[in-house]
């Protein structure tokens, strides 16, 4: 393993049900140092921007178990200490107007499965939030 | 089990050496155990006419097996998605015998 990576204090949470796509997620952001909360389902992730407060970042499979994607980024969206977190989409659907749906819900971020690891740490750390930034101006 | 060995149906231009980062070796075994896992489930599924499952096994693997590197398998398991989604079994049987002689054969070299 490198020992030239950069490391972070952040928490990530990746709502992913596939087992090994799950797996290598949290791989790549602990290895940079991130905490990474993992929820298997749409309802379980819900549960927790009920009960928790909001992670630095989410990585959010569209194609869920219980609730899809873009209902939970619907339910990020209006849950008052979550409604800034950056929300990274991760999907196989690359038509149009689900990228227009996930965009007219907040999504920060779009990206393609399969991905290149490299290719969502770039962006896990393009949208995490600046320390001495208020959240809702990282949006704009 | 068969007593039939399988059969190397594959192209020959089929991708049998990967080439993945080295920090990815420890990942590599679980990886390649839960693919033949799949193999078998989508085989099963297969037998009972149960497309619905065999579309869910392989849409889930097209998206692992790029993200790990292992192109190939993104390609097969979509062509297995593709038909499965279909609703057609033809063909289902012989592609599942090629994925799974190419999770047989592939060698990964870590870099």
């Amino acid at each position: 393993m490198s020992n030239t990576r950069e490391t972070s204090t952040h928490t990530v949470l990746v709502v992913e049900d596939h087992e090994d796509t799950a797996y290598l997620l949290r791989f790549v952001l602990e290895r940079e140092g991130f905490s990474v909360i993992h929820a298997f389902d749409g309802e379980s992730a819900r549960h927790l921007t009920m009960t928790t407060a909001p992670p630095d970042l989410v990585l959010l499979d569209i194609m869920l178990p219980s609730l899809t994607g873009l209902e939970l980024l619907r339910a990020i969206r209006t849950t008052p200490e979550w409604q800034w977190t950056p929300v990274i989409l991760l999907t196989t659907d690359s038509r149009s107007e689900t990228m227009t749906e996930a965009a007219s819900l907040g999504a920060t971020e779009y990206i393609l499965i399969p991905f290149a690891p490299e290719r969502v740490m770039k962006s896990v750390h393009q949208f995490l939030p600046k320390s001495d930034m208020p959240r809702e101006l990282e949006r704009v | 089990m068969s007593a039939t060995p399988p059969i190397d149906n594959a192209s020959p231009h089929d991708a049998k050496i990967v080439h993945v980062e080295s920090d990815f070796e420890p990942l590599m075994g679980k990886f390649m155990t839960n693919r033949k896992k799949e193999i078998v489930t989508m085989r099963e599924a297969l037998a009972q006419q149960d497309l619905e499952t065999v579309r869910k096994v392989a849409h889930g693997m097209k998206g692992a097996g790029g993200s790990y590197g292992f192109d190939r398998i993104t390609t097969m398991a979509a062509t297995i998605e593709h038909t499965a989604k279909a609703g057609t079994s033809a063909g289902l049987a012989e592609e599942l015998d090629r994925l799974a002689t190419y999770l047989e054969h592939v060698q990964v070299i870590f870099d």
